[in-house]
């Protein structure tokens, strides 16, 4: 019996302990995944490592009318712009910008959004509960980026408040995603096994429920990352989000858009900059979602 | 079955209340006083006094909330545009048709083209056409609908010059618009019916369906499809409200005088009434348009219908 | 040779996926009488459904395939047949009913549509609306459900009920052969009870062949005429159900199989299972695939696949016998 035993809690323990290591191995299998992931770290170093080769005043910054409007060219690789500014370089500190506020973005949501979920979801049928979930429903109620625009043209345009009013306004889709998982989750075996060894509420929902809703909340902060991204540029779009001459991308499409009929070749580089990140990204989610998701198409 | 859609919209009224609620608190935070950026500063203390009493701006914030409120739901009025002095509801109604005409043409591209390729996708699963059509839904959803925007006015209107620019006088006007705001839902119904048809296709009815000899056609198209379609009436339903919402960017593109455009110059001149009844009025549509699709979802399945229908007709015995 | 409806011969049937190959029925033979019941038997994973659905040729596309072998259904090889003329034959000639009756039905078509369906799509004898509608009501009474339900939805009925429409729609174009998967295993024993003697009645009076899957032998014994037990991908043991119940010589994994249930009479402390794990069809061991689990193992069961060794119909693929020991 004792030997029983012992055979079966052997089978169960690598597996534990490579988990995360299945996990990545199914995601590597997934070329798609693994392109956005290569496209992704290579955009990301390059952004980070931007201020060792690239000098903001004078690269980014700095007008110089005589070279206006040049087109690609070996200098300038995607040409310059109406201020004689290089795109490409302009680009390339324009990820660095749409990065951070997209991290800070998801850092806001995911906070917010796993303390009201996981409570909303522990606590599920309380009044707690249902006061959270009406007001996500109202958060939820106001299409679009119309409550950020809201929050951000009282609070007045800067990053941190940028960041804040996007991260509020994704929260509650957030919330609802973690009350899902906690819910599904919180009604299994092991839960209740917890709960009557006399573990605390709190103690259940951080090293219990958490660790195991941690998946899907992982791949809904990658694809948040993304819509963030295309957020920040819809905001700096129409000139409340990055102020120039930060060179955000939305911003620089905003400035493009001005010269669209004589000179459309602006237009073009921070839209597929946009495009390749949000893609990357997107991809590297849906990777993350399938490999966590062991009922796959076998 | 009247019971639901009464209960559901009862449930609307604390919504939309608080929506109002949060916005009104949202636009009291806006340095500046109302009557003074009216007037203007150097204008005379007492004028800006009496027209502070007129706009109700006097007295303490839930004061001055409940009389916003008490006034739209007794006299449906929503204020006085600091911009223009007229009233706001009559400057929302008259902009409100361009907008809905631009979210009616998205609406019907992305579901018509959405739900067809999705099909599409799902019948031919794993074969070039569907790895195409996966291909372009990712690149349409990674693209800002402003970029999309602009790229289709650079490629169709200024180099082939096949259709206008801007503005919003003929339905040629609108093709640009509505393929740009249709894009991004497109392609998210492309997906949803996708996996939904190959989600319905595995499912053990259309095995014993097969298991029948019925012919392919009839399975794709009867079994699958049918059921496959439930869930994508509720998308369109949630694509119609957000549809309301998202159009704003597009019409500062193509110069469509519509509500979108008046949020952002309101926005940029503070005219709090007018920002926060754009809002609330589409707020409130797309709560109404997704309690639709939720009356119109038990209408279709015949298992919600039966919950809510007499007892004498819904009768189970065991055997 | 008795008048068979099915002829199998060395049937063998593989699923194919990215990362490995399952060899799902290996080398399978069998016939069946007309008129007469078969139960298969054998515990999950033994490749019983992979065999009925290879018969009606509905394995998934492009992962499931028909490698080597014959069906013969009523003297026609049917895995030569188009898809056009097998779709013909599915549902009017062979019928096939599957486990779960709770999702075996379509929600947003009701019962007599579905029953009708199926006469719909088959040139039978029932041709106009009327007939067609008339043989609904007929079905739905014989597998005792009022025809007064016909234009209820599936929801609206009980698990038992819903099987018992099931059976009404595989059975309405009086098909020659039904392929019944453990169409019991998801009922109450009650209600199980119910429809196996429904179907055996029915059997009766319709005189269609039927193969019943199943991992309980006692269902076998109330309602097939012959039994053939499957391990891993092929029929180790076949006969009567006299053959195969009574004592006598048996495959090992018969033997196995009977002595793990429990007996109600006499008093015992811990039950007897079978040592070991049906073995992974991806990864079958070298010769007897039973071989690691059995107790009478030799060397050469390791080696070489047995061959089949027969006597007056009583087949059992094992190294251990002669034929003059049946």
């Amino acid at each position: 019996m004792a030997e029983y035993m012992k055979a079966i809690e052997e089978a169960a323990e690598p597996k534990r302990r490579s988990q995360i290591g299945a996990i990545w191995f199914r995601f590597r299998k997934n070329k798609l995944a693994l392109m956005g992931l290569i496209i992704f770290v290579t955009l990301g170093l390059v952004a980070l490592t931007a201020p060792l080769y690239l000098d903001f005043e004078k690269d980014v910054i700095e007008q110089t009318i005589s070279q206006r409007f040049k087109g690609p060219s070996a200098e300038h690789f995607f040409g310059t712009d109406q201020f004689g500014r290089d795109i490409f370089k302009r680009i390339i500190w324009g990820a660095r910008t749409s990065m951070f506020v997209g991290m800070g973005i998801v850092a806001v949501s995911m906070t917010g959004g796993i303390i009201f979920g996981s409570l909303a979801g522990y606590y599920d049928g309380s009044v707690l509960d249902n006061v959270l979930m009406r007001l996500c429903d109202m958060f939820l109620a106001i299409p679009g980026t119309l409550l950020a625009i809201a929050l951000v043209s009282v609070s007045g345009n800067n990053i941190p408040n940028l960041i804040l009013a996007l991260g509020v306004s994704t929260m509650p889709k957030m919330a609802r995603l973690v009350r899902a998982s906690v819910l599904s989750i919180k009604n299994q075996e092991y839960i209740e096994a917890a709960r009557s060894c006399g573990t605390s509420d709190r103690r259940i929902i951080i090293s219990e429920i958490l660790p195991n809703a941690i998946g899907p909340i992982i791949v809904e902060a990658t694809l948040s990352v993304a819509r963030g991204i295309i957020s920040i540029a819809s905001m700096s779009f129409i000139g409340l989000g990055i102020q120039p001459p930060n060179p955000e991308w939305g911003a620089m499409l905003s400035e493009a858009k001005v010269q669209m009929i004589n000179h459309p070749y602006l237009v073009v580089a921070p839209g597929i900059a946009i495009v390749l990140t949000v893609m990357s990204l997107t991809l590297i989610g849906d990777g993350l979602r399938d490999a966590l998701d062991p009922k796959m198409k076998n | 079955m009247y019971k639901f859609i009464i209960k559901r919209l009862l449930m609307l009224i604390p919504v939309l209340l608080g929506i109002s609620f949060i916005l009104y608190s949202i636009m009291s935070l806006t340095p500046g006083d109302a009557a003074t950026l009216m007037l203007g500063d150097s204008a005379n203390e007492q004028a800006i006094l009496k027209l502070r009493e007129e706009l109700g701006l006097n007295g303490g914030f839930f004061e001055n909330y409940i009389r916003y409120i008490g006034n739209i739901i007794l006299h449906g009025d929503f204020g006085i545009s600091y911009r223009t002095r007229n009233p706001v509801f009559t400057e929302v109604l008259t902009r409100f048709h361009y907008t809905l005409r631009l979210a009616f043409t998205a609406i019907l591209i992305s579901t018509v083209f959405g739900v067809l390729f999705g099909i599409i996708a799902a019948v031919k699963q794993y074969s070039f056409t569907d790895n195409f059509i996966t291909a372009v839904t990712l690149a349409l959803t990674s693209m800002p609908d402003f970029w999309l925007g602009m790229m289709l006015i650079i490629i169709f209107a200024v180099t082939l010059k096949l259709l206008p620019i801007s503005g919003a006088t003929s339905w040629r006007h609108f093709i640009l618009p509505g393929l740009t705001a249709s894009a991004n839902y497109m392609a998210y119904t492309i997906r949803q019916t996708r996996s939904s048809m190959l989600e319905t296709i595995r499912m053990d009815y259309v095995r014993t369906a097969r298991a029948k000899g019925v012919p392919e056609g009839k399975i794709v198209f009867g079994h699958t499809l049918k059921n496959a379609l439930m869930p994508i009436v509720t998308l369109v339903g949630v694509n119609m409200g957000w549809q309301l919402g998202g159009t704003i960017i597009i019409e500062q593109i193509f110069g469509i005088p519509g509500l979108g455009s008046l949020l952002i110059m309101s926005i940029r001149l503070k005219d709090t009434p007018v920002i926060i009844a754009s809002v609330m009025f589409v707020a409130t549509l797309s709560s109404l348009i997704n309690l639709g699709t939720d009356i119109l979802y038990a209408f279709i399945d015949p298992r919600i219908k039966s919950l809510y229908q007499t007892k004498k007709k819904a009768v189970k015995t065991s055997g | 040779m008795a008048d068979n409806i099915l002829e199998i011969k060395d049937l063998y049937t593989q699923y194919e996926t990215d990362e490995d190959t399952v060899y799902a029925v290996n080398g399978l033979s069998l016939e069946l009488e007309k008129g007469k019941t078969l139960g298969l038997v054998g515990e999950t994973g033994a490749g019983k459904t992979t065999t009925c659905l290879s018969i009606l040729r509905l394995l998934p596309p492009k992962i499931g395939f028909v490698k080597k072998g014959s069906i013969m259904f009523d003297g026609i090889d049917i895995l030569k047949l188009s898809e056009e003329k097998m779709r013909g034959i599915r549902g009017s000639d062979i019928s096939m009913i599957f486990q779960d009756p709770m999702s075996a039905l379509n929600p947003v078509y009701t019962v007599g549509q579905q029953i009708a369906e199926v006469l719909h799509y088959h040139n039978s004898k029932y041709k106009t609306n009327d007939e067609i509608q008339a043989r609904v009501d007929e079905m739905l009474e014989l597998v005792g459900i009022p025809a007064s339900r016909k234009s209820e939805f599936p929801h609206q009925f009980s698990g038992g009920m819903k099987q018992r429409v099931v059976i009404a729609m595989a059975l309405a174009c009086d098909p020659k052969l039904l392929l019944a998967d453990e169409p019991t295993t998801a009922l109450d024993v009650t209600i199980q009870a119910q429809v196996l003697k429904m179907m055996n009645d029915l059997k009766e009076h319709l005189s269609t062949a039927m193969i019943l899957v199943t991992h309980d032998l006692g269902i076998v014994a109330e309602t097939c005429d012959f039994v053939a037990v499957m391990y891993a991908g092929s029929v180790i043991e076949k006969g009567t159900v006299e053959d195969i119940f009574t004592k006598g010589v048996h495959h090992p994994y018969t033997k196995g199989l009977f002595d793990s249930i429990p007996n109600l009479k006499v008093k015992t402390r811990r039950l007897n299972p079978i040592d070991g794990l049906m073995p992974d069809p991806a990864n079958l061991p070298k010769g007897c695939p039973f071989n690691p689990r059995c107790p009478h193992c030799m060397d050469i069961c390791r080696q070489e696949i047995p061959a089949d060794i027969e006597k007056d119909g009583h087949m059992i693929k094992c190294h251990l016998y002669k034929e003059e020991d049946l």
